[in-house]
């Protein structure tokens, strides 16, 4: 019988290193990124040409081509010849993933394997995800697979301020490797995300509440003073409060503070963004209301319903970015039920800037698909891939990612067509000046299985 | 047009009052081999009279201009929990698993069923035309599935598909061992699993020899219905990830004589699919879910293509009124990993049909069959085409309105 020929195989393939590694395949074995021979240290050097290059200001150049010396980019462009060939296919700016879990957690129902958050209280704004970021997660490769190079990882929600979220280019060994930038903001949750957590609030009445103290609560040295009243506006109302004057003057330095309530002085400042869950309509406005009485550097997060409210986000809010997603956010629940395929649509249509973010993790690599459902549903194609490239590298400040510009380190992949096309495969992946395998825990599973032995 | 018809009906089935209807110069998408370009689709009755080119379009019948647009079988969703876990999803609305004994052969999902759950909208503005609806995964044997038709009604019987045969939906793996883990009676194993599986199986022949006893017990649901699964009138379809949780079904059911109609998301369906080929089973499953529990961690993209080209009916599923709403685009993602277009277009038409036993009725552009239909922007597989049009049993069902004016214009 195929199934004893292949138990037999199997207990021989455990017992052979490299032989065996597909025998009893489990997460937790080394992943393509974390054994075998490192990518090449030294930066790429080499042309390609002929390729659909696509520019993310808005060009797609046919017949264009890319020159890397040492990874970084030499010339980008339709002058760009020689080199390898690639025959029309296109070469995209490696997309930017503005919200997902990638590297925290591997097996969903396994508590475990996840890293995701923390059980412990309901405002923890010094918690950290590069402290469970695990560059060797299985998810990474996958996820790369589908053209995201870089990921913006958030904590889970289900508290108030749910901790630090931070950006990693999807390769590299260590963490240090593949962080771009930590953090990169605060986690502060509206709605049903912002409810639970040992002694958290249990409603919206309670978010408010609890939210407005803690920031208030937050002390500010006297030469953080002055910014506010200068602003005027209601800006004026939430720097003047807190606890008083007396407070301030006693205010003590950064380098005395928790690291907890540093970080809180640091949101307060502007130095570190609050990135504001939110997405019923009305508690995105809260959102947007917050940041600004409290003069956060601030980002609001998933906005399901903001389609409801743009002409308000228009008038008063248009500074504000945002990070729409999942685009596929259903009318199922009492947060969204007015959830609209055309909610990215709408956002631009009112002039906001806006980022598109997976809110996943094995399924991240859908990121690209979904896009495609914004376009289908009006958004127009350039202003997808800006959501997808330039528009979180600049809401995050990653300047090296979501580009390609000359003198900056190349994230590129390269695909049969139309990298929003959920048919067309990847062919290359170029991330931080090196190339980087095609390869997978699930292509190593299909080349072990593709035919039965 | 969709209303007034609607009306007239009333609760029960849309085709005694379908038009006759030409649908003219799409590409046609038969399903069972290359598409028709330029054909029309002649609809009367509800049924499929003719595909071809240059047809002759009966006087007074309704015609279409699909000219440049692309015509599709409606799509088919084998395994769908929309109605018996209705939106909004609150704990009022959590009807699709009994969860209260490992087996409750008794229950059918269509007592479940929320007939105005708005989902079911949502799906026809995908082109979905038929799911079977399936209670959850907790129970060893769930309970009796219901396939529907959705057309718009305000009645379940509106809903039903009449001519499906009856389902029923099994579980193994880790969701039955996690929900009854920990009573005393589990199981609380895998092991634990198929031996309660045999038990219940066993205990339903034991209960028909006694019934013909001088004193029968009294009349059981749940054995009724075991019964009727070993008589082979009821299609079986088993919640199944493990390659090894397959092999260990087929122990057991070959054991008592069953037929598996189909194994649900069988992620790991590619390693035993010569066993499963073997077996005259179908599949059902995601071109791209994974990692959500341990038994879903060996999920590759290639498995629907692997199996199908086995010989072996795959169904791709959505199992979620989210991914319901976009089968071309799951279909699609199979073209990244090497199935052909007439592949993919089948594992959401023609394969779930066979699956469920109606691909007499629909599944394909045939002339006969019922008068399933999507029209589309464009391309199936192409992710900014959109369903401009829904048809069950020859009436329009859905079409879709130009984009709204968003509020910031």
């Amino acid at each position: 019988m195929p199934t004893e020929r292949w138990s037999r195989r199997t207990l021989l393939g455990t017992g052979l290193a490299g032989l065996g590694a597909f025998g009893l395949p489990r997460p937790g074995r080394a992943s393509p990124e974390c054994e075998g021979p490192r990518p090449q240290e030294l930066g790429l050097t080499t042309t390609l040409s002929n390729a659909t290059l696509v520019l993310p200001t808005g060009q797609v150049i046919e017949g264009g081509g890319i020159r890397l010396k040492d990874g970084i980019i030499e010339e980008v462009g339709g002058s760009v010849k020689g080199g390898q060939d690639l025959g029309g296919r296109w070469l995209v700016p490696g997309f930017i993933d503005a919200g997902s879990q990638v590297g925290l957690w591997e097996v969903g129902m396994e508590g475990d394997s996840r890293d995701d958050g923390e059980g412990l209280g309901s405002v923890l704004p010094d918690l950290r995800v590069v402290d469970g970021y695990n560059p060797c997660s299985e998810v990474i490769p996958v996820t790369r697979l589908s053209g995201i190079l870089t990921t913006v990882v958030l904590p889970s929600g289900g508290k108030l301020v749910s901790g630090q979220a931070a950006a990693f280019r999807l390769t590299g060994r260590t963490v240090e490797e593949a962080l771009l930038r930590a953090p990169v903001g605060l986690c502060i949750n509206l709605g049903r995300a912002g409810q639970g957590g040992d002694g958290g609030p249990r409603s919206r009445l309670g978010v408010g509440l609890e939210l407005r103290k803690l920031l208030d609560g937050v002390e500010l040295p006297e030469e953080d003073a002055g910014a506010g009243l200068q602003l005027g506006g209601r800006g004026k109302r939430r720097r003047d409060s807190g606890h008083g004057d007396g407070s301030k003057d006693q205010a003590k330095p950064d380098d005395e503070l928790s690291p907890g309530d540093l970080a809180l002085r640091r949101l307060r400042r502007g130095e570190l963004k609050a990135l504001v869950q939110a997405e019923r309509a009305d508690d995105i406005l809260r959102a947007a209301e917050l940041i600004r009485d409290y003069e956060l550097d601030g980002v609001i997060m998933g906005a399901a319903e903001a389609h409801l409210v743009t002409r308000e986000l228009r008038e008063r809010y248009s500074d504000i970015p945002l990070v729409l997603g999942p685009v596929t956010v259903q009318p199922s629940s009492f947060e969204t039920l007015h959830a609209s395929y055309g909610n990215a649509r709408a956002v631009l249509d009112a002039g906001l800037q806006f980022s598109l973010r997976s809110s996943a993790n094995h399924f991240a690599r859908g990121l690209p698909t979904d896009a495609a459902v914004a376009v289908a549903h009006g958004l127009p194609w350039f202003a997808a891939l800006r959501a997808l490239t330039l528009n979180p590298a600049a809401t995050f400040g990653l300047p090296e990612v979501g580009r390609l510009d000359e003198g900056v380190r190349a994230s590129f992949f390269v695909t049969e067509g139309d990298p929003l096309q959920p048919r067309h495969a990847v062919h290359r992946l170029v991330i931080g000046g090196r190339d980087v395998p095609l390869e997978s825990y699930q292509t190593r599973l299909f080349e072990e299985f593709r035919e039965l032995r | 047009m969709i209303y007034s018809l609607l009306l007239l009906l009333g609760p029960g089935s849309a085709t005694g009052l379908a038009e006759t209807v030409a649908i003219e110069g799409a590409t046609v998408w038969t399903a069972t081999g290359e598409p028709l370009e330029g054909a029309t689709v002649l609809v009367e009755d509800g049924h499929i009279a003719a595909v071809g080119k240059g047809l002759e379009v009966p006087e007074g019948a309704t015609r279409v201009d699909a000219r440049g647009r692309h015509l599709t079988p409606g799509f088919i969703d084998v395994h769908s929990h929309m109605g018996v876990y209705p939106w909004p999803q609150v704990g009022a609305h959590g009807d699709g698993n009994e969860a209260v004994d490992p087996v409750t052969a008794r229950v059918w999902a269509g007592d479940s069923v929320h007939v105005s759950d708005p989902a079911f909208e949502r799906a026809r503005a995908g082109g979905v035309t038929t799911i079977q609806v399936l209670p959850g995964s907790a129970n060893l044997v769930g309970g009796q599935s219901v396939v529907l038709k959705l057309r718009p009604s305000r009645t379940l019987a509106g809903l039903l598909f009449e001519e499906a045969p009856r389902g029923i939906k099994m579980a193994c793996g880790e969701n039955p061992k996690r929900v009854y883990g920990s009573d005393e009676d589990g199981p609380s194993t895998r092991m634990g699993n198929l031996a309660a599986m045999r038990q219940a199986f066993q205990g339903a022949l034991d209960y028909r020899a006694e019934r013909s006893r001088r004193e029968p017990p009294p009349e059981d649901l749940d054995k009724e219905v075991l019964l009727d699964v070993l008589d082979g009138e009821i299609r079986v379809h088993v919640h199944c990830y493990r390659h090894d949780d397959i092999e260990g079904i087929y122990r057991v059911m070959d054991e008592f004589g069953i037929q598996v109609a189909s194994f649900q998301h069988a992620i790991e369906a590619y390693k035993v699919r010569d066993l499963i080929a073997a077996h005259g089973t179908g599949i059902a499953t995601w071109p791209d879910w994974w990692g959500f529990k341990m038994e879903a961690f060996d999920q590759i993209p290639e498995n629907a293509m692997l199996v199908k080209r086995e010989g072996v009916p795959v169904a791709i599923h959505s199992d979620s009124a989210n991914t319901v709403q976009r089968l071309p685009h799951e279909g699609a993602k199979l073209l990244r990993y090497g199935a052909t277009e007439l592949e993919a277009l089948q594992m959401i038409t023609l394969d779930p049909a066979r699956i469920l036993g109606i691909d007499a009725h629909v599944g394909s552009i045939e002339v006969g069959k019922d008068a399933d239909l999507a029209l589309l922007s464009g391309h199936p597989f192409d992710a900014y085409s959109l369903v401009d049009q829904t048809w069950i049993d020859g009436v329009l069902v859905y079409e879709r309105q130009p984009a709204e004016v968003s509020d910031a214009d």
